[in-house]
């Protein structure tokens, strides 16, 4: 295939260009302020004319941060509830994909689009009974108040049923002439044949657990169970001090970066899953 | 006799393997996700305080969100204007950027993409630093081409907007990703055939490409309005609504209403009116794409 | 021998007769152990001074122990709840809105004798602070109100010698203190409007007051907002604004106050502690407090909004004749050697003023910031607690709102304020027919 290579052709080349550095360059700009922030003083962070770097590059925020509150717990906390509801999806998703794509049974079309509607009902409809069960339940101020919830995916069931429906049958079929299990035939055969989606599954509910906030918030106010992303809107409170920004600039700081480095690492099969979702869903 | 024995165990074995695999799934929606929506719409009937016991109120809570409730009618228009702006914006933002980026290298993907997973909260913070009338990045910006320097957050008529901002920001790098799985997907035989019959690159985009993306952009249409309707955390963190009715969505007054005032029942019935119209919205949109008639012009 | 034998038995029946009724009616049995639990908001250091005050009370009374717990104020309140429906609540919270806790029967009423204390030895604002439906239900303390502040340098510079105690001088204070540049933009202002929730409502509501009227009040409650000391309150404001005096979207009030940009400001004492005097203490030092300038026409003396916490027992705690022993001691007897109560000494911590009126030497109260407040405090009529409502929060936020309306969009003061008593009203209506 030939491209005429006009004037005109390359003009909309470079422009094309232009416009999606810059772009990239905008997109960035968020991040890049408030790592700069994270290091100013108070005074720097309000100074009008604003200033853009920083005149020391201290640490004296990130002391206050965790003075102001427990970060190391609430990571802790973050990321136990995250690995636990993570672990678990993966568990409950492939089970139930499993069950659905391969295991020929009464009702289970039926089941299949009863958890597929489930996936567009708005979290706001279950929101207030949600809480009032967990609150009945003794749940608040537990673990299990955000875990429990975050077992079932009905996301996590479709993307693994779709996967598991691409494994040929023959496989599957020999296994139990063989006399395998129904359950050893998920775990030694048909998972190994479907890590992209388990990790991306993975990675997807990681992240989300990650950084979910209206519920945290809701039932677990203790400073002992209250995950990060809690905690650090705490630095808009009174005692923080509205005007000092460069905590909120520190504490969001701590809250992202390892997130991105995360990201940065595996970010291909991030983004690798999104596109298979794109796929799917759009086929 | 004794085949048919076995067949009928194996057939009941599996229908109960079967079970036991969906159980762990079935049984957390049944309790988080069927359970809440018949509670949701049962408790919208009542008026209820989460201390007392309810007491049965018939329509009124639904009345009173639509003749009574200033907050709540206002949350409607400011929720409707906000997916509108919203799903404009990053769908036809993300269709741009998608088109634009086709072959082009890695970093690029990720940069657009790293808004989308980064903490809501965080950057909530970040945002409403850069928003700072006096000492914030964008008006300084604007100030240095001296340009006006709105209040953003703190004006009326701004600060709905300052939010959709953020969450285009946010949500971009996403939808980009899917439609560029979709363009991948598409042939291009068609669209070279249309470009040698002497169509320009914008006509054969129109005629020919779009409308074979229709599956991908009807998908993340679907997605955003759902999402966008359901705005919470952006708002809590800049504006909580803010100043007067001017941002309040009607997740935000959901909140409010259930955790703050304690009133459950108006709470139930907000997120009832809501889910209605989503699903009015959803249906419509599909609608609107089997017809083809958004795609014809 | 005969009398000798009856003599010995008579002698020992009395003798083991005698020993068991010495037992039974004099030989008072070891008093119970006791546990109390205790929880406040004074988390990390600030708990310090009671701590030590706990450890006392344990050496005094050996058989009491006092199990103590500091929880974020934000964490109380959905921990409170929570606890009351499981069970498990503490035998004493230090904690506000009696109302709404008396009415959830989260509190119990005190004792006669602990009312009769109360009643005789804590300030008016603090024994209304703690009644409800004409019961007693908790030891008043940690008190604040607001008060005017002004940057003494800027009202020198200014040429303004005295502080106002009118609105007219008010007015005239703040033409002074004004300067915009030539385009009409502030480049000083005299006044803050402040744009958080409780702040926003807090001066509205004193200047409403200050304008003789009431916000909330009547049984059953109903809000008065659009009443025409309600509109004069919200035209004052209004003007300020016009006027270029003050404006609502240039700076916040801490900004404004700490780079010394806007000189007044009405702020309660505490917010002032933690917003001016541990973020700027330079800034801190040229602030004074004076009475809410009030409008002469309508009253005659200032008024401010006083608001209290308290200790109280709760309904579910298996010593409350311990626990209110332990708050009588706690706060209303005084340190010997000293002319201020334990609990005065606590809250002096937070910059909270105490309610009782045995505390009148603590040094913390006599600094050139806190001394205003806590005269103002003490003054008969001077403060004033608002209502507690059920519905307060949302009544509050529609205030809220309607204030900013006006304030940021340039709303109609009076059909805002009329729609906005309106809805009050009729959620008021619900909770309290009448």
């Amino acid at each position: 295939m030939k491209k005429r290579k006009t004037k005109s052709w390359l003009a909309l080349e470079a422009g094309r260009e232009v416009f999606l550095w810059v772009g990239g360059i905008i997109f960035l700009l968020p991040f890049v302020w408030m790592i700069l922030g994270s290091f100013k003083t108070q005074a720097e962070i309000t100074r009008i004319p604003m200033t853009l770097l920083p005149e020391n590059w201290l640490l004296s925020n990130f002391y206050n941060v965790f003075a102001l509150i427990d970060v190391p717990r609430l990571f802790f906390n973050s990321l136990f509830i995250a690995v636990t509801t993570t672990l678990g999806t993966l568990i409950t998703s492939s089970m139930a994909g499993y069950a659905l794509a391969k295991m020929r049974f009464r009702g289970s079309n039926f089941l299949f689009l009863l958890i597929f509607t489930t996936m567009v009902i708005p979290y706001f409809l279950t929101l207030i009974p949600s809480y009032v069960i967990v609150y009945r339940l003794g749940l608040i101020n537990s673990y299990w108040a955000v875990i429990l919830p975050g077992l079932a995916n009905s996301f996590g069931v479709f993307m693994m049923r779709q996967f598991i429906l691409s494994v040929p049958n023959d496989l599957l079929d020999a296994a139990r002439i063989d006399g395998y299990g129904e359950f050893r035939i998920l775990w030694k055969i048909v998972l190994p044949l479907c890590t992209p989606a388990l990790a991306s599954l993975g990675i997807f509910s990681f992240m989300w657990s990650f950084q979910d906030f209206l519920w945290p918030m809701l039932v677990l106010s203790h400073r002992d169970v209250m995950t990060l992303q809690v905690g650090i809107n705490y630095l808009q409170s009174v005692r923080a001090g509205v005007l000092n920004y460069q905590y909120a600039m520190a504490g969001s700081a701590i809250a992202i970066i390892p997130v991105l480095v995360v990201f940065l690492a595996m970010q291909d099969k991030i983004i690798q899953g999104v596109t298979i979702t794109g796929m799917r869903g759009g086929a | 006799m004794e085949k048919k024995k076995k067949t009928l165990n194996k057939k009941t074995r599996r229908t109960l393997t079967a079970v036991l695999f969906l159980l762990p799934v079935l049984s957390v929606l049944t309790v988080f996700v069927f359970g809440p929506v018949a509670f949701t719409f049962y408790i919208s009937f009542f008026k209820w305080d989460f201390y007392t016991t309810p007491e049965f109120n018939g329509l009124g809570n639904y009345i009173n969100l639509f003749t009574r409730n200033v907050a709540f009618q206002t949350a409607l228009i400011n929720t409707v204007m906000y997916t509108i702006l919203q799903v404009a914006m990053t769908i036809g933002l993300a269709l741009l950027l998608a088109f634009m980026i086709t072959e082009r290298s890695n970093v690029l993907r990720i940069v657009y993409f790293m808004p989308v997973v980064t903490s809501a909260v965080a950057d909530g913070l970040i945002w409403k630093y850069m928003y700072e009338p006096h000492y914030g990045l964008f008006n300084y910006a604007l100030s240095f081409f001296s340009l006006p320097t709105p209040a953003w957050l703190l004006d009326s008529q701004t600060s709905l907007l300052s939010i959709v901002f953020m969450d285009v920001w946010k949500a971009v790098g996403f939808y980009m990703i899917i439609l560029l799985a979709g363009l991948k997907g598409l042939p291009r035989t068609y669209y070279e055939a249309a470009r040698t019959d002497g169509a320009s690159t914008w006509q054969s985009v129109r005629m020919v490409t779009l409308p074979l993306l229709k599956p991908a952009l009807l998908f993340v249409l679907i997605m955003n309005v759902l999402g966008s309707f359901q705005v919470f955390t952006s708002v809590f963190m800049l504006t909580q609504g803010g100043p007067g009715y001017s941002s309040l969505t009607i997740s935000f007054l959901t909140y409010k209403t259930a955790f703050n005032f304690f009133k459950m029942g108006d709470g139930c019935a907000m997120s009832v009116v809501l889910t209605l119209i989503v699903l009015a919205i959803s249906v419509f949109q599909m609608r609107m794409f089997r017809k083809g008639g958004m795609m014809e012009y | 021998m005969t009398i000798l034998i009856i003599a010995v038995v008579v002698v020992a029946a009395a003798g083991t007769g005698g020993y068991y009724a010495y037992n039974t009616y004099f030989n008072i049995p070891p008093p119970e152990k006791v546990t109390l639990t205790m929880w406040t908001h004074y988390t990390g250091n600030a708990s310090d001074p009671i701590k030590n005050y706990i450890a006392e009370y344990q050496t005094l009374h050996p058989e009491i122990t006092i199990s103590y717990e500091a929880i974020d104020y934000e964490q109380l309140v959905t921990k409170i709840p929570a606890e009351f429906l499981a069970g498990n609540l503490p035998d004493i919270i230090h904690y506000g809105g009696t109302g709404d806790l008396a009415e959830r029967g989260v509190i119990s009423e005190a004792p006669s004798d602990i009312a009769q204390d109360i009643r005789d030895n804590f300030i008016e604002l603090g024994v209304q602070g703690v009644t409800s439906n004409g019961t007693i239900w908790g030891y008043p303390d940690e008190a604040g109100n607001a008060l005017f502040i002004y940057n003494e340098e800027m009202f020198q510079e200014a040429g303004i010698t005295n502080p106002p105690t009118t609105w007219d001088e008010m007015t005239e204070d703040f033409r002074k203190l004004a300067k915009l540049d030539n385009s009409g933009q502030p480049i000083q202002l005299a006044m803050s409007i402040p744009i958080e929730s409780d702040e926003n409502t807090a001066m509205f509501n004193m200047l409403m007051m200050a304008d003789g009227g009431d916000p909330i009040s009547g049984t059953p409650p109903r809000v008065h907002w659009d009443s025409q000391a309600g509109i004069g309150a919200a035209k004052l404001i209004r003007s300020w604004i016009d006027n270029g005096y003050a404006n609502p979207t240039w700076m916040t009030w801490q900004e404004g106050i700490r780079k010394e940009k806007i000189a007044c400001a009405i702020v309660a004492s505490w917010f002032g502690h933690w917003e001016i005097e541990v973020q700027d203490p330079a800034v801190f030092a040229i602030f004074r407090a004076v009475p809410i300038p009030y409008n002469p026409n309508q009253v005659n003396h200032s008024v401010s909004i006083g608001y209290n916490m308290a200790c109280y027992v709760t309904s579910q705690s298996k010593h409350p004749r311990q626990a209110w022993d332990f708050l009588k001691w706690l706060n209303s007897d005084t340190i010997p050697d000293k002319t201020y109560t334990r609990m005065a000494d606590q809250i002096a911590i937070g910059v909270g003023m105490p309610c009782c009126h045995k505390t009148s030497d603590h040094p913390l109260y006599h600094t050139t910031w806190l001394e205003p407040f806590v005269t103002a405090l003490r003054t008969s009529g001077a403060a004033r607690a608002m209502p507690q409502i059920k519905g307060g929060t949302e009544v509050q936020e529609i205030l809220h709102r309607s204030l900013q309306r006006i304030w940021v969009e340039n709303a109609d003061v009076e059909t805002t304020l009329e729609q906005a008593a309106q809805e009050a009203n009729n959620i008021l209506q619900e909770n309290y027919p009448g």
